[in-house]
């Protein structure tokens, strides 16, 4: 078989590097002990239209994994992050983290209980490359909701 | 309450700048990922393959070069210090640098960027593998190693001599050298491209006749005269010939077929490195507007989903873009803040047309600055085995299973996707791990084996080895564990007048059986007697200890000295005094239908002692009377039974035998009624 390696080399040291294969290097970390966070932030989303509301109540990440993973979440409901009562019953910020334990190779879905109302949501996630022990893809994103307000719209003026 | 509705609000997908509103597929913001497997992935590393030395065996200060040349990675080098450019071998997977030969002297200033181009060139009786060299700067001569010695290129444009050649790009076109921006002494014509002869051969020159692998003649304008040209690319036959506000490609395939065609008046190329090929088919450029790709024929533009980036990107001639083929990834490394050299990357899906972005990190965390980069491709290579052997490995028995089940647990040495842990187990310590001793093969990511086909009073040692790609990493190291005694195979009770029977199925022979015994529900158990030299066989205990009518449990283990006591067996629980149950008589009734009186029933009742809830009365019958084999028809807890419906006239005379069963597991009593005729008058 061919095997095709890409090399890099560094402006202002010595040092050759060779870049990893997806889905074969994925899960180490870079160069030494160097940690890189992928983060992902999706578009804000206005699923029942521009000036429509929603009850937001869950968001669901399906996600293949072959290792264990740690993943932080966050939600922005009109570009303002979901909140949730402490242990000591003050609201703050809602960060989300899931640890998902057990190797080999499966597909689960991650869901979190949110509450807010607004219009648009948006889903950001960080995860450090050391909390990353395989291959980790991500599929498709969703929220759950219910409508309170659909957008409106003018009726169609007749000649 | 209705229930929620569903939004898919992102699918896999890259940034994505340029849409009022935007759908579910473009990001915001994905950093450190690709789309793998059609979905987003976190990305892999980037490794230190290697450091590069400089000609006194030191830290050379930065890699301005490299190429694959006679299947070794060749590195250009330069030293700040000894101000020379070093040529360097390595290995093809990027290890074992060898120092070869100091290319240039006197070199004040580190290279924007040094090209090198593998070539097969010589006579035309012996073929020479050589590996041209060019500054781009044009600050020295354009070379050639030729795995032995370094030798300057030179020809000459005007006759006078043999001058040297400074190139600023060299590149392998149909079987021709070709030279970019060729300068001779003081002649400078960037905008000229000269190619060699086929194979660099000397041959006639029609100039003058004498024998030259560059004839005067062999030159090429490229656009407009003084603009120099920045590098040049093969994709689909044909020679992509950058300049920075233009772009050529020549056809052909001899200096009598070559042709030259602009693909754009308006762009081009940034750098020297800013363009790479994906297979020979298309080749990805960074332009003074942004990305680009063009197979040849049409210039595309590939940035408008990140148009907002792109318009903060100067248009340095750093800039770098090489393609992963493996990953069908396009990087172009970019220059970010203050740095001078590219330390950011964009990454353009090539099968999916998205984007997403980066960066390389170095041991300290920080963005790697990049000054070269390059493909090698390993032809015939073996598929990439397992990168490290498993470790760690711990054996102990289950702490359930004990007499059966060893529990293995061991630490990854490869993480990768398809790496898979072989399980060898032997009862030698010491054993070589090979297919007759693999039990088992855990699966990628799976760090732990239950090995439960073990014989009970055995030690076992274990080894794991990493399997990828049919190939197997070293062995972990070996770790052991010994199970114990087997545990009785059935533990049954039943009922005495004056006590409780404990019937055990001993496995073990000469064995000591161990019997506790504790009052419904279970709370403290208490040790009632222990059996001495028993055969592997089953063995019974009456338990006249126990008090009559009080429901008992009872549990029993296997003992021997020198061995570990097997696991507790439990059955329970049982009136103790209860007998075991038996009919003392039975009997028939003929029922009519109380309206179809031709239809009839037999109702076979009977009485029993010492009835337990567990215990049944099986049914069976057979017809004709006195002949044939009893089919069974039931097992009853109750003290009768009602067969089902006849049509009479007659079926033939019915035989019934019925069995008695303690606690449904063991025949105790037979009775039978028999020759009943369901047709007779009632």
């Amino acid at each position: 078989m061919a095997n095709t390696r890409l090399f890099l080399g560094a402006a202002d040291t010595n040092i050759l590097y060779r870049v990893g294969q997806v889905g074969i290097d994925t899960g180490n970390q870079d160069s030494g002990a160097a940690t890189y966070v992928v983060s992902i932030s999706t578009e804000r989303q206005y699923p029942a239209g521009r000036n429509a509301l929603i009850n937001w109540r869950r968001v669901a990440v399906r996600l293949l994994r072959t290792a264990p993973v740690d993943i932080t979440m966050r939600v922005y409901v009109d570009e303002i992050q979901t909140q949730v009562y402490d242990a000591s019953s003050n609201l703050v910020n809602q960060t989300i983290v899931f640890n998902q334990t057990g190797g080999g190779e499966c597909e689960e879905v991650v869901e979190a209980d949110i509450q807010a109302v607004g219009t648009s949501i948006r889903i950001e996630l960080d995860i450090n490359s050391n909390d990353i022990d395989g291959i980790l893809l991500l599929e498709p994103f969703e929220a759950h909701g219910r409508t309170i307000r659909p957008a409106k719209s003018r009726a169609a003026e007749s000649a | 309450m209705p229930p929620l509705e569903v939004f898919t609000i992102a699918g896999p997908g890259g940034l994505q700048q340029s849409q009022a509103d935007p759908d579910p597929t473009g990001y915001l913001e994905v950093k450190n990922t690709v789309i793998y497997r059609g979905r987003l992935a976190a990305r892999s590393p980037v490794y230190e393959s290697t450091t590069i030395p400089d000609s006194a065996a030191g830290a050379a200060d930065a890699i301005v070069g490299a190429a694959m040349h006679l299947n070794y990675l060749y590195v250009a080098a330069y030293d700040d210090t000894l101000n020379n450019v070093n040529l360097v071998q390595c290995d093809i997977d990027g290890t074992n640098p060898v120092h070869k030969a100091v290319i240039w002297t006197t070199v004040t200033a580190k290279p924007t960027a040094v090209i090198m181009q593998s070539f097969t060139a010589g006579t035309a009786t012996s073929s020479e593998d050589r590996l041209y060299i060019a500054d781009f700067d044009q600050n020295f001569a354009t070379s050639y190693w030729t795995g032995s010695a370094l030798t300057v290129l030179t020809n000459s444009l005007d006759l006078a001599g043999p001058d040297n050649t400074v190139f600023s790009y060299v590149k392998d076109y149909q079987f021709h050298v070709w030279g970019t921006g060729y300068y001779e002494g003081i002649i400078l014509r960037p905008e000229m491209l000269r190619f060699s002869t086929p194979g660099s051969l000397p041959l006639a020159d029609i100039a003058d006749g004498t024998d030259r692998a560059w004839h005067v003649s062999d030159w090429i304008p490229i656009g407009r005269r003084g603009n120099s040209i920045i590098g040049l690319e093969v994709v689909n036959q044909r020679l992509l010939v950058f300049q920075q506000d233009a772009l050529h490609a020549i056809n052909g395939y001899n200096r009598t077929s070559w042709s030259v065609r602009n693909l754009s008046p308006y762009i081009g190329a940034v750098g020297p490195l800013a363009f790479d090929h994906y297979a020979g088919k298309i080749c990805f450029f960074w332009s003074a507007t942004g990305p680009m790709m063009t197979d040849g024929e049409t210039v595309t533009d590939i940035g408008e989903p990140i148009r907002e980036i792109i318009n903060n990107v100067p248009s340095d001639t750093n800039i770098i873009c090489r393609v992963d083929p493996t990953a069908m990834l396009a990087y172009f490394f970019v220059p970010t803040g203050a740095a001078t050299s590219p330390n950011y990357y964009y990454a353009f899906d090539i099968q999916n047309k998205l984007w997403t972005e980066g960066q390389f990190l170095d041991d300290a965390g920080v963005a790697i600055n990049i000054g070269s980069g390059t493909r090698v491709v390993e032809l015939g290579s073996a598929a990439v085995g397992p990168t490290a052997a498993p470790s760690s490995l711990v054996a102990v028995v289950d702490p359930v299973n004990y007499d059966t089940t060893i529990d293995l647990t061991w630490v990854a040495g490869d993480t990768a996707y398809n790496t898979y842990t072989a399980v060898h187990r032997d009862v030698t310590t010491g054993f070589t791990p090979a297919s007759g001793n693999e039990i088992g093969v855990a699966n990628p990511g799976v760090t732990e084996w239950e090995d439960d086909t073990c014989d009970s009073d055995d030690q076992y040692f274990y080894k794991v080895r990493h399997l990828r790609n049919g190939q197997y990493s070293a062995a972990s190291n070996q770790d052991d564990a010994t199970t114990a005694l087997a545990r009785p195979d059935l533990v049954k009770l039943s009922g005495l007048v004056n006590g409780i029977k404990v019937t055990i199925d001993n496995l073990v022979a000469n064995a000591e059986l161990n019997i506790d015994r504790s009052s419904e529900p279970v709370a403290t158990w208490s040790d009632i007697t222990t059996l001495n030299n028993q055969p592997a066989s089953e063995v019974s205990h009456d338990d006249t200890t126990a008090t009559c009518a009080t429901q008992y449990n009872y549990r029993v283990r296997t003992e021997e000295a020198g061995s570990t006591s097997s696991p507790w067996v439990q059955a329970g629980p049982l009136n103790a005094c209860e007998g075991v149950p038996n009919i003392t008589g039975a009997t028939y009734t003929i029922i009519p239908d109380p309206v179809k009186d031709w239809i009839r029933s037999v109702k076979v009742s009977w009485t029993w002692n010492n009835k337990s809830r567990d215990d049944r009365v099986w049914v069976y019958s057979r017809s004709p009377a006195g002949g044939g084999s009893y089919v069974k028809l039931a097992e009853v807890s109750l003290d009768y039974y009602l067969d089902s419906l006849y049509v009479c006239p007659g079926p033939d005379d019915i035989d019934y035998k019925l069995e008695t069963w303690e606690d449904n597991t063991t025949l105790v009593d037979t009775d039978y009624v028999l020759a009943v005729d369901p047709c007779l008058a009632s």
